[in-house]
Protein backbone atom coordinates (compact mmCIF):
# COMPACT_ATOMS: atom_id res chain seq x y z
CA UNK A 1 0.00 0.00 0.00
CA UNK A 2 1.00 3.64 -0.73
CA UNK A 3 1.92 5.90 2.00
CA UNK A 4 2.55 9.19 2.20
CA UNK A 5 5.33 10.06 4.91
CA UNK A 6 5.84 13.85 6.16
CA UNK A 7 9.09 14.28 6.99
CA UNK A 8 10.23 17.29 9.07
CA UNK A 9 14.60 17.78 9.43
CA UNK A 10 16.46 20.82 10.13
CA UNK A 11 13.74 23.66 9.33
CA UNK A 12 12.86 21.57 5.69
CA UNK A 13 9.33 19.47 5.28
CA UNK A 14 8.96 17.52 2.61
CA UNK A 15 6.81 14.34 1.81
CA UNK A 16 8.09 10.90 0.75
CA UNK A 17 5.52 8.40 -1.00
CA UNK A 18 6.35 4.78 -0.24
CA UNK A 19 4.69 1.52 -0.90
CA UNK A 20 5.06 0.03 2.41
CA UNK A 21 2.89 -1.79 5.13
CA UNK A 22 1.04 0.68 7.13
CA UNK A 23 1.69 -1.60 10.03
CA UNK A 24 5.24 -1.27 9.97
CA UNK A 25 6.93 -0.14 13.31
CA UNK A 26 8.27 3.13 14.01
CA UNK A 27 11.98 2.31 13.88
CA UNK A 28 11.67 0.60 10.63
CA UNK A 29 9.84 3.78 9.40
CA UNK A 30 12.31 6.24 10.89
CA UNK A 31 15.23 4.21 9.27
CA UNK A 32 13.21 4.04 5.80
CA UNK A 33 13.08 8.17 6.40
CA UNK A 34 16.68 8.47 6.84
CA UNK A 35 17.88 6.65 3.89
CA UNK A 36 15.38 7.95 1.64
CA UNK A 37 16.18 11.94 2.83
CA UNK A 38 20.03 10.67 2.70
CA UNK A 39 19.39 9.66 -1.03
CA UNK A 40 17.56 12.56 -1.95
CA UNK A 41 14.63 10.82 -2.72
CA UNK A 42 12.46 13.27 -0.18
CA UNK A 43 11.78 17.05 -2.22
CA UNK A 44 12.76 19.84 -0.06
CA UNK A 45 14.39 18.35 2.14
CA UNK A 46 18.70 18.50 2.50
CA UNK A 47 19.79 15.45 1.73
CA UNK A 48 23.12 16.04 4.53
CA UNK A 49 21.34 14.00 7.61
CA UNK A 50 22.83 12.68 10.46
CA UNK A 51 22.98 9.05 11.59
CA UNK A 52 19.86 7.63 13.87
CA UNK A 53 18.71 11.83 13.16
CA UNK A 54 15.33 10.51 14.22
CA UNK A 55 15.81 8.91 17.09
CA UNK A 56 14.31 11.72 19.25
CA UNK A 57 11.50 11.53 16.89
CA UNK A 58 7.94 10.29 16.87
CA UNK A 59 5.46 9.18 14.22
CA UNK A 60 2.06 10.47 13.73
CA UNK A 61 -0.10 7.50 11.83
CA UNK A 62 -3.56 8.95 9.70
CA UNK A 63 -4.68 5.33 8.41
CA UNK A 64 -7.58 5.49 5.39
CA UNK A 65 -7.96 4.57 2.25
CA UNK A 66 -4.71 7.02 1.68
CA UNK A 67 -2.74 6.47 4.79
CA UNK A 68 -0.51 9.15 6.00
CA UNK A 69 2.57 8.91 8.47
CA UNK A 70 4.04 12.35 9.92
CA UNK A 71 7.93 12.02 11.24
CA UNK A 72 8.07 14.50 13.77
CA UNK A 73 10.30 15.46 17.01
CA UNK A 74 9.00 14.02 20.39
CA UNK A 75 7.97 17.10 22.75
CA UNK A 76 6.79 16.09 25.87
CA UNK A 77 8.79 16.60 29.34
CA UNK A 78 9.92 15.39 32.12
CA UNK B 1 2.05 20.28 41.84
CA UNK B 2 1.49 19.79 38.07
CA UNK B 3 4.40 20.61 35.85
CA UNK B 4 3.84 23.67 33.27
CA UNK B 5 4.92 24.31 30.16
CA UNK B 6 4.91 27.86 28.20
CA UNK B 7 5.81 28.71 25.16
CA UNK B 8 7.28 32.23 24.56
CA UNK B 9 7.45 34.63 22.07
CA UNK B 10 9.51 37.71 23.42
CA UNK B 11 7.50 38.29 27.36
CA UNK B 12 4.31 36.88 24.98
CA UNK B 13 2.63 33.00 26.33
CA UNK B 14 2.07 31.80 23.01
CA UNK B 15 0.84 28.47 24.60
CA UNK B 16 0.32 27.16 28.05
CA UNK B 17 0.45 23.16 28.34
CA UNK B 18 -0.73 21.40 31.62
CA UNK B 19 1.07 18.27 32.63
CA UNK B 20 0.96 15.84 35.82
CA UNK B 21 3.29 16.13 38.88
CA UNK B 22 6.42 14.18 37.02
CA UNK B 23 5.46 14.99 33.48
CA UNK B 24 4.51 16.79 30.55
CA UNK B 25 3.04 13.87 27.81
CA UNK B 26 3.90 14.40 24.35
CA UNK B 27 1.22 16.05 22.02
CA UNK B 28 1.17 16.47 18.47
CA UNK B 29 -0.61 20.11 18.83
CA UNK B 30 1.87 21.56 20.80
CA UNK B 31 4.79 20.06 18.02
CA UNK B 32 2.97 21.86 15.32
CA UNK B 33 2.53 25.12 17.56
CA UNK B 34 6.75 25.06 17.31
CA UNK B 35 6.86 24.77 14.27
CA UNK B 36 4.41 26.89 12.89
CA UNK B 37 5.79 30.03 15.24
CA UNK B 38 9.15 28.37 14.69
CA UNK B 39 10.69 31.62 14.07
CA UNK B 40 9.47 33.46 16.03
CA UNK B 41 9.06 31.75 19.33
CA UNK B 42 12.38 32.63 21.47
CA UNK B 43 12.29 30.34 24.52
CA UNK B 44 10.54 26.89 26.29
CA UNK B 45 10.15 26.80 29.32
CA UNK B 46 8.38 24.37 32.31
CA UNK B 47 8.28 23.67 35.57
CA UNK B 48 9.68 21.12 37.89
CA UNK B 49 8.42 19.70 40.97
CA UNK B 50 10.39 20.98 44.19
CA UNK B 51 13.84 21.90 43.70
CA UNK B 52 14.75 19.73 40.77
CA UNK B 53 16.59 22.51 39.31
CA UNK B 54 17.84 19.96 36.03
CA UNK B 55 16.98 18.79 32.63
CA UNK B 56 16.06 15.46 32.59
CA UNK B 57 16.75 13.01 29.83
CA UNK B 58 13.43 13.15 28.67
CA UNK B 59 13.68 17.11 28.69
CA UNK B 60 17.06 17.14 26.89
CA UNK B 61 16.07 14.73 24.02
CA UNK B 62 12.92 16.42 23.76
CA UNK B 63 15.43 19.83 23.16
CA UNK B 64 17.90 17.97 20.82
CA UNK B 65 14.70 16.80 18.88
CA UNK B 66 12.86 19.94 18.29
CA UNK B 67 16.12 21.80 17.62
CA UNK B 68 17.29 19.14 14.65
CA UNK B 69 13.36 19.55 13.55
CA UNK B 70 13.44 23.02 13.15
CA UNK B 71 16.75 23.64 12.81
CA UNK B 72 16.36 26.44 15.02
CA UNK B 73 18.18 26.99 18.51
CA UNK B 74 15.65 27.95 21.36
CA UNK B 75 16.43 29.19 24.96
CA UNK B 76 15.06 26.49 27.30
CA UNK B 77 14.10 26.84 30.90
CA UNK B 78 13.26 25.38 34.09
CA UNK B 79 11.16 27.04 36.81
CA UNK B 80 10.79 25.55 40.38
CA UNK B 81 9.82 27.49 43.33
CA UNK B 82 12.39 29.37 44.07
CA UNK B 83 14.72 29.57 40.98
CA UNK B 84 14.87 29.65 37.29
CA UNK B 85 17.52 27.63 35.51
CA UNK B 86 17.91 28.36 31.52
CA UNK B 87 20.20 26.65 28.42
CA UNK B 88 21.34 29.00 25.99
CA UNK B 89 23.51 27.36 22.70
CA UNK B 90 24.03 24.46 25.32
CA UNK B 91 24.95 26.62 28.12
CA UNK B 92 23.22 26.44 31.59
CA UNK B 93 22.42 29.67 33.97
CA UNK B 94 21.10 30.44 36.88
CA UNK B 95 18.82 33.66 36.11
CA UNK B 96 18.31 36.11 38.43
CA UNK B 97 15.69 38.47 36.39
CA UNK B 98 12.50 37.62 37.00
CA UNK B 99 10.08 37.53 34.18
CA UNK B 100 6.40 38.65 34.21
CA UNK B 101 5.41 35.00 33.54
CA UNK B 102 7.70 33.56 36.40
CA UNK B 103 5.15 34.04 38.77
CA UNK B 104 2.42 32.36 36.48
CA UNK B 105 4.27 29.61 36.24
CA UNK B 106 4.76 28.71 39.46
CA UNK B 107 1.28 29.67 40.50
CA UNK B 108 0.26 27.65 38.63
CA UNK B 109 2.45 24.98 39.49
CA UNK B 110 2.50 25.06 42.87
CA UNK B 111 -0.60 27.22 43.51
CA UNK B 112 -4.24 26.02 44.18
CA UNK B 113 -5.97 27.28 40.77
CA UNK B 114 -5.51 24.74 38.56
CA UNK B 115 -7.09 25.12 35.36
CA UNK B 116 -8.26 21.90 33.44
CA UNK B 117 -7.01 22.37 30.22
CA UNK B 118 -4.52 23.82 27.95
CA UNK B 119 -5.42 27.62 27.08
CA UNK B 120 -5.11 29.35 24.23
CA UNK B 121 -3.99 32.92 24.21
CA UNK B 122 -6.09 34.62 26.13
CA UNK B 123 -7.39 38.41 26.63
CA UNK B 124 -5.70 38.88 29.58
CA UNK B 125 -2.48 37.40 27.65
CA UNK B 126 -2.96 39.69 25.09
CA UNK B 127 -3.27 42.71 27.02
CA UNK B 128 0.19 41.76 27.93
CA UNK B 129 1.79 41.95 24.92
CA UNK B 130 -0.63 40.54 22.24
CA UNK B 131 -0.93 43.70 20.34
CA UNK B 132 2.86 43.48 19.63
CA UNK B 133 2.78 40.13 18.98
CA UNK B 134 -0.40 40.81 16.30
CA UNK B 135 2.22 42.65 14.47
CA UNK B 136 5.07 40.03 14.50
CA UNK B 137 3.53 36.71 14.18
CA UNK B 138 1.71 35.79 10.55
CA UNK B 139 -0.20 32.91 10.35
CA UNK B 140 1.68 30.72 7.97
CA UNK B 141 0.49 27.66 6.02
CA UNK B 142 1.10 24.64 7.98
CA UNK B 143 3.91 22.75 5.65
CA UNK B 144 3.46 19.45 8.17
CA UNK B 145 0.09 18.48 6.59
Amino acid sequence: MNVLINITWQGQSGNYLVNMDPGVDDNTIKNICEEAVRAGEVPGVSPNISKNAFANFVIDRFHGDRPRFVVRPKVPFG
Amino acid sequence: MREVCFILVQEKILRVYFGSATSIPDERERWETIWEYRNEITEIAHSHPGEFLDFSHEDLTTMEAVEAGTGKVFTWSIATKRRLLSRESGTDHLRNDSPWWLGLIRQLSYGTIYPDKRTARRNSELSRGGARAGRTIKKRKDPTT
